[in-house]
């Protein structure tokens, strides 16, 4: 078993090698002229390493005698080696990384750089008002999506749901669905509420709201596998019902780790609000989008202002109120 | 005496291979003070929480009162465990909480939902969980967290919370394992209190051969989950002693 798991790493490996040499030679990786000679060099370079019994799968899957031998000594750790730099290699290629761009392109960002050093505090009073519209729409996607994230972590949590048939399915559809809700950006969220209500903060509450959902969901699961397993079964000694059970021994466990999740939550969800609000979500990233459009450079100046002093007071406020609740 | 728990072939098997307990067969009468003894590993706390299903059994049944509970569910099982007062090792108290909130816990078999919410607005249930803090002797810490006491008096808020159920039999799972000889003894104390006092039947399981000296009235002991000893304490000689911690202990180094 352990033997066909490093099989088939050494295969990907090689033949993922293989196609960077082909990329290399070519700069480009056409699948004709891959195909033939790409893998005929990935199964012969498995065939040979599992033959020495000197190959990276065969490290991952810990063969003892080999992890022994000294890295350099053996085959795979240099092909470890050139492995990693011929993936600098393509990646610096297909990155297009160009260090004189980089050096003599700092002309075309005067524009920026002087509209930060002279924001439009002509425009402060809007531009608050946009401002305010991010905070209490990242506050009202993250107070919305406790209930639901709340109900949801007892169903996806481990130790509370019952071992039959029925828990296991429950359990496995909300973590499911909150891994996939969770990878799915918030910006693409935003971009499907745009299109579903229109434009503007609610659109953006919503997608803040879901993203919110998922991801309270797990850290507040999780929060609820780790508990102290002696109360419940005490209370449950007791005659309780599992209600009360969860209201007795699971609740007070958890309700001061939950506040700190929550609260780190917001401060997340302000961040995001503000790159939501560049898609379409409404707020302050909304008007910076409009403004960086158009040009203003003064405008766009003023608005990472308060983007900056915003966020640097949440995350104040937010780390102080977390340590508190740590501490209770 | 009337008997009032009747164990019969109780078998617990958790892994394939991992035997618990093997057709254990033990007779408690009312009132008794009995003492579990054995090793680490003997299936004391297994046996315990058979009694009260916190734990499954197997096979075997188990009788309470002559009542059958090994199939019970739902409400009546809730009603049997209500019957079992049980004690911990760990405490297993809510250290976030009062030691008020604790002990009102302890009554939660009778209430139904929403007074389980509110606790602290029926005051008939205030009061006799003040009670039954008082006669553990920690009526100066009613509204203090649990967390903020010392192990002892954990162990007491543990103790009045099973009061609170009003059980006819205390279950309790070496509870002075985790004390100094001075607060265990205390602590033993007032089991030994509710069993006289209060005609509390009491199961208790210990490590300690000489607190099973003072205050069991029987002992059964098991070894490997088989009931290797029944019988009062002074029964319990070298030859006995031996044949329940095995060849080599000696009974100076288990006191
Ligand atoms: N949940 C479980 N899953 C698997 N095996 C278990 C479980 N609980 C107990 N066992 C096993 O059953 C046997 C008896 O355990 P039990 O806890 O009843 O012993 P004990 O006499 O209370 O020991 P101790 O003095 O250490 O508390 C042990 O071999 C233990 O490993
Ligand atoms: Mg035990």
């Amino acid at each position: 078993m352990k033997r066909t798991t490093s099989i088939i790493i050494d295969f990907i490996l090689s033949t993922y090698f293989a196609g960077s040499l082909i990329f290399l030679i070519n700069l480009i990786l056409v699948w004709s002229t891959f195909l033939i000679p790409g893998l005929i060099f990935a199964v012969a370079a498995t065939f040979f390493m599992q033959v020495f019994n000197d190959s990276i799968g065969l490290r991952i899957s810990e063969n003892k005698t080999l992890l022994k031998r000294k890295f350099f000594s053996t085959i795979s750790g240099w092909f470890i080696i050139i492995l990693l730099l011929s993936t600098m290699v393509v990646g610096w290629i297909i990155v297009e990384v160009n260090i004189s761009d980089f050096l003599l392109g700092i002309n075309n960002t005067r524009g920026i750089v002087s509209g930060l050093f002279s924001p439009n505090l002509k425009n402060l009073v809007p531009m608050l008002s946009a401002l305010a519209e991010t905070i209490y729409l990242a506050l009202l996607a993250t107070i919305l999506a406790i209930p639901f994230a709340f109900i949801f972590s007892f169903l996806a949590a481990r130790n509370l749901m019952p071992k039959s048939f029925l828990g296991n399915l429950i359990y496995i559809l909300i973590r499911t669905l909150a891994t996939f809700f969770r990878s799915v950006e918030a910006v693409i969220w935003a971009i499907i509420f745009c299109v579903w209500v229109g434009i503007g903060p609610f659109a953006g509450m919503l997608a803040l709201m879901i993203h919110s959902i998922a991801a309270l969901t797990k850290l507040y699961s999780e929060q609820i596998e780790n508990i102290d397993h002696g109360p419940v079964e005490a209370i449950k000694g007791t005659g309780a019902t599992t209600l009360q059970i969860w209201l007795y021994a699971v609740i007070p466990q958890i309700l001061s780790p939950y506040l700190a999740f929550t609260i780190y939550r917001w401060d997340i969800n302000v961040r995001m609000a503000t790159i939501v609000g560049f898609v379409g979500g409404g707020g302050i990233g909304l008007a910076l989008q409009q403004e960086q459009q158009l040009l203003r450079w003064h405008n766009v100046g003023l608005i990472i202002w308060l983007i900056a002093i915003v966020i640097w007071i949440m995350d104040m406020i937010s780390g102080k109120i977390r340590a508190r609740l740590m501490e209770m | 005496m009337a008997e009032i728990l009747e164990i019969r072939g109780l078998t617990k098997t958790f892994a394939a291979d991992v035997q618990a307990l093997k057709e254990v067969d033990i007779t408690v009468n009312r009132g008794e003070f009995l003492v579990l003894l054995g090793l680490s590993g003997s299936g004391k706390s297994t046996l315990l929480r058979c009694l009260n299903r916190l734990i499954e059994p197997t096979s075997g049944d188990i009788y309470f009162d002559q009542q059958r509970t090994t199939d019970l569910q739902g409400a009546e099982l809730r009603a049997i465990r209500r019957k079992f007062g049980m004690v911990y090792q760990q405490f297993n108290l809510i250290n976030n909480l009062s030691v008020l909130v604790n002990v009102i816990s302890g009554n939660l078999g009778r209430m139904g939902f929403w007074q389980s919410v509110f606790p602290l607005r029926n005051k008939e249930l205030v009061s006799r969980a003040k009670e039954n803090i008082a006669r553990v002797g920690l009526s100066d810490f009613t509204h203090t967290r649990v967390k903020n006491l010392s192990g002892g008096q954990q162990q007491r808020v543990a103790i009045a919370r099973a009061l609170m159920q009003e059980p006819e039999v205390i279950l309790a799972d070496e509870p002075v394992a985790s004390l100094d000889p001075a607060t265990a003894d205390t602590v033993m104390q007032y089991l030994g209190k509710l069993n006289k006092e209060d005609g509390i039947t009491i199961i208790c399981s210990l490590h300690f051969l000489s607190l099973a000296r003072k205050y069991g009235s029987r002992v059964v002991a098991l070894k490997n989950g088989e009931l290797v000893f029944s019988g009062t304490p002074d029964m319990i000689d070298e030859t006995r002693f031996q044949a329940i911690y095995g060849e080599d202990a000696q009974e100076v180094e288990i006191r």
